[in-house]
């Protein structure tokens, strides 16, 4: 297959006593895009410091194409890192932030000014060139820190958290053009977020990290259908966590009884059944189907293109469901049926 | 309307405040004939100022005083640097108790610390040197370097560095590019004050000068002593250009703000 660029292998690293980062061992092939998703806390950022350089791992080994570059300080890693504080220079301009990777590499004047110029114009700032820092706007920043951390072609891509200290109607703007930059550069890049949806949009693959451990590494898609565990489906936005107990093949609602269709199980004892929110389907108390649970509707809320319930099932089970503008709408206090088609349910083991 | 006028009429009635007597100085310095209770001097002249370059060495004197104000200027950053990164970026024990002692100088009467310099800079010979009163001076200049030093190292950024260091910085790459840069502003503003606090110094250098190190503050005292006042105010004169030079000066190239914010952080 292609050649690895990155390889982690058995990463540690304790703070006190407390583990942020244990046992971390994956490979990312050149030209990857990997994200890093995980609650904050969970050893992501730790992770990606390990990687830059500014932070000594307790074990394991950091291999850059092929070479161990554990003990290879920073400044000689040649990597790339846009920070979600920015840290632009603020006594310089942007066209001499975006120069000085360049100026420390000590490279030819003439082709300093043609790689900046270059670089800002794959970021839509070329006009901007002689503005400073405090005169941009935060989008504006951080895409001089995307092109600041291009312009000398980084073996590897850091990215971390870039857009959570944007407006949410910068967030979408921004990510587009880092998927474009990275696309059409081709680089290796490690994207660290909290974001399910960022880490889904923009990815090649993701590691879902937590207590400083990969829990799950796989393509967006293969994370988002079959998450590992349910702490991995809660936090790609599993909506509905229903507790399940399975015995003999045979899945049923733990305090409710109700048995359960599911295309295929594996498991035997505790489990957690989940669905999203627009996989519920809402129909008149007296349709029939399977999984049928009757609820009632607890709330409501009208969100334009679709309108999101909390229903509550007789025996206290709470669901929530998210349905079209065009069907039915049913009000606070209604009583209806929810159903869980079977295809749509994926059961994981409790953790 | 009326709120406003009382306003600009308040902050008039202040600045006059603060600057009458300098007023009075350059009233004395540049006029003659000027009596009793007279509000300005009969004639202008500058009589005074070729009184005072005949009756004293004035270039010798006022290169005295810049030469002991640059030393000072160099003793002082070479010790408020590295003491003021170290209280901005360490962990220190006893911190508290650190500032307290870098601080404690400005807070006793001058006269009682100078009384003590010149007690050790007899016995040690270093009284009428240029070197010693600089060093005197350090006492005056260091507090307030620290401070402002201080604040302008907290203030910087630490992902700069990191930010730096990813780039391709090593570490004197880093301080030159990224860290000086940085604290360039408050330690302009220290070496000034601690040039002024020098330039300006009086009851120090008195205890400690002798005649190959007459400074401009000391000379006006002689001249005073001697019963000129219009050749001491002369000289007072000369002694404020450069003070006014460099405040001006320093308004144009630091952000004022940015001294205030030393104060706060003391």
């Amino acid at each position: 297959m292609t050649e690895v660029r990155l390889a982690l292998e058995g990463i540690g690293k304790n703070w006190g006593r407390l583990a942020a980062l244990t046992d971390i061992s994956l490979k990312v092939p050149r030209g990857m895009f990997l994200s890093l998703l995980g609650p904050s806390g969970c050893g992501k950022t730790t992770l990606l410091r390990v990687i830059a350089g500014t932070l000594a791992p307790d074990g394991g080994r950091v291999m850059v194409d092929g070479a161990d570059v554990t003990r290879v300080p920073t400044h000689r890693r040649n990597m790339g890192m846009v920070f979600q504080s920015f840290a632009l220079f603020p006594h310089l301009s942007v066209a001499d932030n975006v120069a000085f990777p360049l100026q420390v590499r000590g490279v030819a004047r003439a082709e300093e000014r043609e790689r900046v110029s270059e670089a800002l114009r794959m970021v839509h700032l070329d006009p901007l060139a002689g503005r400073f820092p405090r005169e941009l706007s935060g989008g504006q920043q951080q895409r001089v820190g995307l092109a600041r951390a291009i312009v000398y072609q980084p073996t590897i891509l850091l990215l971390d958290e870039p857009l959570s200290n944007l407006d949410a109607s910068l967030r979408e703007e921004m990510r587009l053009e880092i998927s474009q930059v990275t696309r059409q550069l081709d680089i290796t890049a490690i994207y660290v977020t909290h974001d399910q949806r960022e880490a889904l949009a923009l990815s090649d693959a993701i590691a879902v990290m937590n207590h400083g451990r990969i829990v799950q590494f796989g393509s967006p898609e293969a994370i988002y259908r079959s998450p590992a565990d349910d702490f991995v489906a809660r936090f790609v936005g599993y909506a509905n966590a229903i507790p399940v107990r399975i015995a003999q093949g045979c899945v049923r609602i733990e305090d409710g009884g109700c048995a359960l269709a599911t295309p295929h199980v594996g498991l035997e004892g505790a489990a957690t059944a989940f669905i999203h929110a627009s996989a519920v389907v809402l129909k008149a108390e007296m349709s029939d189907g399977p999984n049928r649970l009757l609820c009632t509707v607890v709330d409501t809320a009208f969100m334009g293109d679709h309108v999101e319930y909390v229903l509550r099932q007789e025996v206290g089970l709470q669901l929530k469901a998210r349905t079209p503008v065009d069907v039915p709408v049913f009000a606070r206090n209604a009583v209806v049926a929810a159903f869980l088609p079977p295809e749509k349910l994926i059961i994981v083991p409790r953790t | 309307m009326t709120a406003a006028w009382l306003r600009r009429l308040l902050l008039l009635a202040f600045a006059l405040f603060i600057t009458l007597p300098l007023v009075m100085v350059l009233l004395e310095a540049f006029g003659s004939d000027w009596f009793g209770t007279a509000m300005l001097p009969a004639h202008w002249t500058l009589r005074w100022f070729v009184w005072a370059a005949q009756t004293v060495d004035l270039v010798d004197v006022m290169l005295n005083t810049v030469e002991i104000a640059l030393l000072a200027t160099v003793f002082t950053l070479a010790i408020a640097l590295p003491a003021a990164w170290a209280i901005a970026r360490y962990r220190l024990p006893l911190k508290p108790v650190l500032i307290g002692a870098i601080l404690f100088p400005r807070m006793i009467p001058e006269i009682t610390f100078a009384l003590g310099v010149a007690r050790i800079f007899y016995a040690i010979h270093l009284t009428n040197t240029a070197v010693g009163i600089g060093m005197a001076h350090v006492i005056l200049a260091a507090p307030f370097s620290v401070v402002v030093l201080v604040s302008s190292f907290e203030g910087m950024d630490p992902r700069l560095l990191e930010a730096g260091a990813v780039l391709g910085c090593g570490p004197l790459s880093l301080f030159r590019r990224v860290t000086l840069p940085l604290a360039l502003p408050g330690i302009v503003a220290a070496a000034l004050f601690s040039f002024l606090a020098s330039y300006n110094d009086f009851v120090l250098t008195l205890m400690v000068y002798g005649s190959d190190t007459v400074t401009l503050p000391v000379q006006t005292y002689l001249s005073l002593g001697n019963g000129y006042l219009s050749v001491a105010s002369a000289i007072s004169t000369i002694l404020l250009v450069p003070s006014l030079l460099f405040l001006l000066g320093m308004l144009r190239m630091v952000n004022p703000e940015t001294l205030l914010g030393g104060l706060k952080g003391a």
